[in-house]
């Protein structure tokens, strides 16, 4: 620019009264500058923290899931997310597990596993905003209950198995393939299949318990019981009680055992709502009753802890199952690994672990060959009678999961 | 760039311009207060704006959450959890109170008795919080079992018959009740309390004890005229650095409490983590639970005249 600026001199003048302020601002003056800048960055990023987004799949959708990329040929790893202490442990050194270094030895396979998942809906809320976004989680397997599957599924988010990488599949057992979440275990694989019943310690309760109504209501067991704080779990157990069916119930009936509930805890019965750590409690004595997985109470060995095999209303059944999540980046390397822990002597050598119930033909035997006490054991290996009485947890939809939980959780009022 | 402001700044006298120095903005106080602007806008206003945004939402975790001014979420955290409120209010009271209690005559023994033990007496009292917060709860579980010699003691002096009466504790155990709540609470937020009391009462003049003899006090009295008003900024400070972490506290209700002494805690973290739908509430519950302790703060303070404290 040429000639002289007709703004020259109101510039400098400006310029001069600019600097004599700014050498005077005031600390008042600064705050309420920082307040203005922070409330206007604020509001902006309140904008757009107003509502999050939701699923791009509707739920209900039940498509065959989304395969990302297949890296299994290049990369020879598969990873592996499972719930803490759900795998053989050498009895010398607890940083083997033998049947996991066994598979990566014959297959090369690398397997990165992760004991990352504690409770079901904690673990959903971790995976589900990748999936949601269509990336991949960073796990190839991971393992979630029975009712949660129905969830994955409505939304789509779990692939479907190929069969021809999983030739073991075709020796599950009838009781597992009837899955009502997944027919045909197309989806899963299950890892751990097992009951839920009461156990009790016997130093404590003098009279011994015999159906699933007593720990409800006897006098003696006041403030003594300890319930699971997942509503499938305790609700199933008060249908039970109340004679009612947990794989077929209506509102109905779902209101009753609520209620059946709520005024066991607010007479004082229940102690405590607990998710895995339940057994730490009974072990000290502190609660005398309380649910349990089949296999935990026979994993302790205290002759004084006693598991109820077979309460006279029935027991519950359960399965936590393996799932490829969407975008998984070694499916066939997981395909792999799930067709291994299908092999009779490896889920005999699991499940004589972990106490749970063998779901593929011939593990039983192998199981007695391996290990003939635990064979014995019918949390390990069910009577018919158990088999006949064990009852699964009805599928529901994603409403009435949402609506139920919400629900059984203001009932706990913890 | 510069936009003329017209401002009665300029009936000033105006500074000779200055010829050797450069006209420049003053931005130095800007940069140095940038990290601390910055943190308090990211990790107090942010977070701020979106809890009261996300307590006006409806929606839940899988259709996503909308924003559509839905006020009732204040009443449905007002009428359903009013329990968890009242508990959380008793239980922080109650330990609050407990704390001064116990603390005071303890700061008040370091501060004047401790001689030149001074040092290692709140050594003692500050060493076991080296020890995580969580380990410590958990110890008491072990301490208080229902088969361990504290609990079998108490039955056998039936002590437990007189408290399980007045409802503090359920049966013939401590654990899973409200006293043990309590406790654990008091434990764990002791010296909270003593820190402030001991640098309050170390401050005070011994020679103060003496005059007040000399002119006849008796102790009581020298400590309720003399030393008691001038100890308050350290009964103000304990009291709120316990009560404020206190009333949000919910490790020893979950822990050491049962179902029947939830407080909010617990429900937050409930409506949060395993809820699908719990976000709004849980945010109202949070904003309610905020603004709450905030009232009760101020007025506190404003009634005990400290506001040269804060």
């Amino acid at each position: 620019m040429t000639g002289p600026d007709p703004l020259d001199l109101a510039r400098f003048t400006n310029r001069t009264r600019l600097r004599s302020t700014a050498s005077r601002v005031s600390r008042r003056a600064l705050l309420r500058g920082a307040t203005a800048g922070g409330l206007a960055v604020a509001g902006a990023s309140a904008l757009s923290a107003c509502g999050v987004q939701g699923h791009v799949v509707p739920p209900g959708a039940q498509e065959t899931g989304q395969p990302g990329h297949d890296y299994s040929d290049t990369e020879k790893k598969v990873v592996f997310a499972n719930w803490p202490a759900y795998i053989d442990v050498d009895a010398k050194d607890p940083n083997k597990r033998p049947t996991l270094d066994r598979f990566e030895k014959e297959t090369g396979i690398q397997v990165q596993y992760l004991e990352v998942i504690n409770d079901n809906n904690d673990w959903y809320t971790k995976v589900d905003p990748s999936l949601v976004k269509g990336v991949d989680t960073g796990y190839d397997i991971m393992v979630v209950s029975d009712y949660m599957v129905a969830k994955y599924r409505a939304y789509d988010y779990i692939q479907e198995l190929d069969l021809a990488n999983v030739p073991n599949h075709a020796h599950l057992l009838p009781s597992v393939l009837h899955d009502p979440t997944d027919a045909g275990r197309r989806y899963t694989v299950p890892w751990a299949y097992g009951y839920t019943t009461i156990a009790y310690n016997k130093n404590l309760v003098k009279q011994p318990i015999t159906s699933i109504a007593e720990i409800f209501t006897r006098p003696d067991l006041h403030g003594k019981v300890s319930l699971f704080a997942e509503m499938e779990d305790t609700v199933a157990l008060a249908l039970l009680a109340l004679g009612y069916d947990p794989e077929k119930f209506t509102d109905a009936q779902f209101n009753k055992s609520l209620e059946y509930v709520r005024k066991a805890k607010a007479a004082g019965q229940i102690r405590a709502f607990t998710g895995n750590d339940y057994l730490s409690d009974f072990q000290q004595g502190n609660t005398a009753v309380t649910m349990a997985y089949s296999g935990d109470v026979a994993q302790l060995g205290k002759p004084n802890l006693v598991t109820v095999d077979l309460p006279k209303e029935g027991l519950l059944s359960w399965s936590d199952n393996c799932v490829i999540p969407n975008f998984a980046r070694h499916k066939t390397n997981a395909e792999k690994l799930l067709n291994y822990y299908l092999r009779p002597d490896v889920a005999a050598a699991l499940d004589d672990y972990i106490d749970y119930i063998p779901s593929v033909e011939g593990a039983d035997v192998a199981l007695r060959a391996l290990d003939p006490q635990a064979a014995a054991s019918p949390l390990i290996v069910p009577t018919k009678q158990m088999e006949a009485k064990a009852r699964g947890f009805m599928a529901l939809t994603v409403d009435q999961l949402n609506d139920y939980t919400g629900r059984f959780q203001q009932v706990t009022g913890q | 760039m510069t936009a003329v402001v017209p401002s009665p700044e300029l009936t000033e006298p105006v500074e000779p311009p200055p010829s050797a120095r450069k006209p420049k903005r003053n931005w130095t106080p800007w940069v140095l207060l940038a990290p601390g602007l910055l943190w308090l806008v990211v990790f107090f206003l942010v977070p701020i704006f979106t809890s009261v945004s996300a307590s006006v939402q409806t929606g839940d975790y899988d259709d996503g959450f909308k924003l559509t001014w839905h006020w009732a979420n204040y009443s449905q955290a007002l009428t359903d959890y009013g329990v968890q409120y009242l508990h959380s209010g008793i239980y922080s009271v109650l330990c609050t109170v407990f704390c001064l209690a116990l603390g005071y005559p303890v700061a008040y023994f370091i501060a004047f008795k401790g001689g030149k033990y001074k040092s290692l007496l709140m050594a003692l009292v500050i060493v076991p919080s080296f020890t995580s917060f969580l380990i410590r709860t958990i110890a008491w579980k072990t301490i208080l079992a229902d088969n361990g010699p504290v609990v079998q003691f108490l039955n056998d002096a039936h002590v437990l018959k007189l408290t399980s009466a007045l409802g503090w504790t359920v049966g013939n155990h401590v654990l899973a009740s409200p006293a043990a709540v309590v406790c654990g609470m008091v434990y764990n937020f002791l010296p909270f309390t003593i820190l402030p009391l001991y640098t309050s009462l170390e401050k005070i003049d011994p020679r103060l004890h003496e005059a007040g003899h000399d002119l006849y006090c008796s102790p009581f009295t020298t400590w309720r005229r003399v030393t008691l008003p001038l100890s308050m900024p350290g009964v103000i400070g304990g009291t709120l650095l316990t009560f404020i972490p206190a009333i949000g506290d919910y490790i020893n209700a979950q822990l050491l409490g049962n179902p029947n002494t939830g407080v909010v805690g617990q429900k937050i973290e409930d409506l949060f983590l395993r809820n699908t739908q719990g976000y709004p509430v849980g945010s109202a519950i949070s904003v309610v639970m905020m603004v709450g302790t905030l009232v009760l703060v101020m007025s506190y303070i404003r009634k005990a005249g400290t506001e040269d404290l804060i």
